[in-house]
């Protein structure tokens, strides 16, 4: 048996006085992660802003009074190291890899450009055209599309409806100034959270972290930010769009509970394991297997902090969409009328605690689960009792649950525009 | 950068059957993989049977002559494991990934999956349709798509430039008597190899292995080689597409694996166009702004290698941005790196290498990797010092030998 000691490896956790919270674990694998989260994300967005914190998470890359432009990139190839960030709906991160003996030249350039990016006029207008790549690129994305859309017609108001990358309208709109409103009013201690895992001394490792970070304010009082989760959301929405495209690609849309549900989330995270993770599971063997409707099915919920989605995905012939459709609601809706067995529910127990064991095996692995789970709650709790608090789950909590799917679905199909050009060998 | 990457020497045996193991215990975490290499190279393949030892390497895990697929899933789920099969383009692999608490069971049923599949007809349809679903999908993506075409003019109908999944045409020809056959090459004892890595007992590793696996034998024979590919087809091919972007691939052959420019290759690639400071992303992307997704990766083969930059730019850039592209690797053959660029690509590859060993699984590939591509077991740890050997001069001349005229593929909107 794994032992519980295991996921919740010895750590130390840490909330610096200016509100910074810092996760160090120990891992002896010769590399070290530094992954900075910020809880803010296209949540935090209004139309006119849409797509500004991925901008501005560009836009960090390119430079601090220390580090001009291409210098930050520099200095972390030059020690050897693997970077990068992402915005989702939530949040946005910042993850650095090195080998151990380098953590503290990594530590360094990471916190400078969280803290004092320059946000320089020039590069801002250098960097704007290849965010409208970005978009450009994700709107050739079936995948893209299909999810981004299912969103935009899930909720007619609220945090989720729109894209992480804006609109080719709002970002060609955006203006320096307001990314640098929007980056001191969201940048702030108490609204991060430091992580580093891997091979280092995790004391010394939190004390260099206090230094580096301990000048960062936190947010002024009374500051107002958006994201109140309020929303409006949509019922048996409908749309197809055609993509040049071989194969189609389909969605589902149901309601999905906000993550301080944690009985629902958890009920519902083995739902969606029970549906789709594996071969055996229920939507994989009736779509695909038995009544060949389907090439592949997904399903699942993104926690996010305020209530959101849960979807089924499909590929598929586009023939064969009304087919699946009914046999995929089928499927879902007999989940919240039978309570699945305990052997299923074992399995999933199983197939959810051995997918976070794997993922504990690499820093980036870890830190991501953890600085997820904690940017979301602010605390470590749901990480922590996630496992113990899923074997508590029963079938019947399960089928509960799964009352969301009762709901009339939002849909969405990419389908090929009627001929792919160029698609034979 | 330093780079103490020295670990316990694995240990190497062979079973009675002549299969050869690798066996490196750790008990860092709880997590056992087993990787069992076959001798069997994708990319033997002839052109009109492309993609026939992947389809056989899925359709071992769609059924045993004890178990169906639906009994097979149920059992590879309840213990919570991993358990793949696929087609490499020097060798093929089953890969196992479990917690020690199901080592056992799950050992057995890694065996059962290679020894004894079934291949029923019913299944092989099933396959067969999900197979040719996957191939839209992969040519739904335009970047893949640009590449596929650049890979077939690159290696010039060699196998090398085959997708490992196939094409539609050959994927709807595949017959039972063709896996059969493919499948009876995977199992050639002495030519396999299996690597077990993390929390076991390696006596009791190997005593299991030899009993599940008492029942093989060798082949004889000469072993199954990929074929020296012929010299690539420089030049233009334009798809059309609808669509918002412009996605451009272009190619060039490189080395072989065991070839002493290899390493010289890999950091001729780094500074090209890995990572966020590599010369495409900065001058393409940061300077000029013409790309979101910009960089280039080097595959090294037994039989040869390439290299293959891309970039994805608003349809009216693309001249510029091919132009860009093919300046940067017609100037790394005209002028030698500089040596500090040129130690930022080395501390990035070995930093790289250092954090793709993380996971027990990772760790067993490469050492499997290296040992079925014939550079054998050290030369996985002794990559970082092969890096560290290479010279500026060592850079130009790769550079001279293999940036020649490059190959191009491009997916275009119709104008």
């Amino acid at each position: 048996m794994i032992r519980k000691a295991e996921i919740l490896a010895e750590r130390i956790y840490q909330r610096l006085p200016n509100g910074l919270t810092v996760i160090a674990r120990r891992v002896p694998n010769r590399v070290v992660t530094v992954d900075v989260w910020v809880g803010t994300g296209s949540a935090n967005e209004d139309e006119r802003l849409n797509g500004v914190t991925h901008f501005l998470e560009h836009m960090l890359f390119k430079g601090t009074p220390r580090f001009g432009p291409g210098e930050l990139d520099r200095t972390i190839m030059e020690i050897g190291g693997v970077w990068n960030a992402g915005t989702s709906k939530d949040f946005t991160h910042y993850y650095v890899t090195v080998a151990s003996p380098f953590f503290h030249r990594a530590l360094d350039a990471v916190s400078d450009m969280i803290q004092h990016a320059v946000v320089d006029p020039v590069e801002f207008e250098r960097e704007r055209p290849v965010i409208l790549e970005e978009i450009r690129r994700k709107q050739d994305s079936p995948g893209g599309v299909l999810v981004d859309t299912l969103y935009a017609v899930s909720f007619r108001k609220g945090p989720y409806k729109r894209s992480v990358l804006g609109t080719h309208e709002s970002v060609s709109a955006l203006s320096r100034d307001e990314m640098y409103a929007y980056y001191k009013s969201h940048y702030t201690a108490d609204n991060m959270v430091v992580l580093v895992v891997g091979d280092m001394d995790p004391e010394a490792a939190v004390a260099s972290i206090a230094e580096s970070f301990g000048g960062l304010p936190p947010a002024p009082a009374g500051l107002s930010r958006l994201n109140n989760g309020l929303c409006e959301r949509a019922a048996g929405e409908s749309c197809v769009i055609k993509l040049a495209v071989g194969e189609t690609y389909a969605a589902l849309g149901f309601p999905a509970p906000a993550v301080d549900q944690a009985d629902a989330v958890l009920a519902l995270d083995l739902a969606a394991t029970i549906l789709a993770d594996g071969r055996s599971s229920r939507l994989y063997r009736v779509l695909k297997e038995d009544l060949r409707l389907v090439s592949a099915v997904w399903a699942g919920s993104p926690t996010h902090r305020h209530e959101s989605l849960f979807y089924v995905l499909m590929t598929l012939e586009r023939a064969k969409w009304a087919e699946a459709r009914r046999a995929a609601l089928e499927v879902v809706r007999d989940l919240a009328a039978r309570p699945p067995s305990e052997a299923e529910m074992a399995k999933a127990r199983r197939i959810i605690r051995n997918g976070l064991f794997f993922s504990t095996e690499t820093n980036t692995g870890q830190s991501a689960t953890i600085g997820y789970y904690h940017t979301l709650t602010g605390s470590m709790e749901f990480y922590d009792t996630y496992l113990e608090r899923l074997g508590h789950v029963t079938a019947e909590d399960v089928s509960r649950a799964c009352a969301v799917f009762e709901a009339e679905p939002n849909e969405v199909i990419v389908e090929p525009l009627g001929g792919v050009e160029g698609s034979g060998a | 950068m330093s780079s103490d990457t020295r670990t316990q020497a694995p240990i190497v045996s062979a079973l009675p059957s002549g299969m050869r193991v690798v066996m490196r215990p750790e008990t860092a975490n709880e997590i056992v993989s087993v990787l069992v290499f076959f001798p069997v190279p994708g990319a033997i393949e002839r052109t009109e049977e492309a993609g026939l030892v992947q389809f056989t390497a899925a359709m071992m895990v769609r059924g045993t002559t004890s178990r169906t697929h639906a009994e097979l899933a149920e059992a590879i789920d309840g213990l919570g494991i991993s358990l793949t099969c696929s087609a490499a383009d020097d060798y093929s692999l089953a890969s196992l990934d479990c917690t020690s608490d199901t080592l056992e069971e799950s050992l057995a049923l890694l065996a059962e999956v290679i020894l004894s599949p079934s291949f029923e007809p019913e299944e092989i349809e099933k396959e067969r349709q999900s197979t040719l679903a996957a191939i839209r999908r992969r040519d739904d993506d335009r970047l893949a798509f640009a590449v596929r075409h650049m890979m077939q003019d690159l290696y010039a109908g060699h196998s090398y430039g085959l997708p490992r999944l196939g094409h539609a045409e050959t994927v709807a020809e595949f017959t039972r008597d063709q896996i059969l056959t493919v499948h009876g090459e995977l199992l050639d004892a002495p030519r396999m190899l299996a690597v077990c890595l993390g929390h076991f007992e390696p006596s009791r590793m190997e005593s299991r292995l030899a009993e599940l696996f008492s029942g093989i034998t060798g082949r004889g024979g000469e072993a199954l080689q990929v074929a020296q590919p012929g010299p690539p087809r420089p030049g233009r091919r334009t798809l059309e597409r609808p669509g918002e972007q412009a996605v451009l691939a272009a190619g060039w052959r490189a080395c072989g694996l065991a070839d002493p420019a290899g390493p010289a290759v890999r950091l001729l690639n780094a500074v090209a166009g890995e990572g966020m400071n590599s010369r495409l992303f900065q001058r393409l992307r940061e300077q000029q702004g013409l790309a979101y997704a910009t960089g280039s990766y080097v595959h090294l083969l037994v039989q040869g290698g390439h290299i293959v930059a891309h970039i994805g730019t608003r349809p009216d850039a693309r001249e510029q941005a091919l132009e860009g592209l093919l300046g940067i690797f017609a100037q790394l053959r005209r002028e030698r790196v500089p040596r500090e660029e040129l130690d930022r690509a080395r501390n990035y590859v070995t930093g790289k290498y250092l954090i793709d060993h993380q996971s027990n699984h990772r760790r067993a590939f490469y050492l499997g990797h290296y040992e079925m591509t014939g550079l054998g077991l050290a030369a996985d740890e002794d990559f970082p010092e092969r890096l560290a050997r290479v010279t500026a001069d060592d850079v130009l001349a790769a550079a001279e030998q293999f940036l020649g005229d490059a190959t191009v593929a491009e997916v275009l909107p119709p104008e």
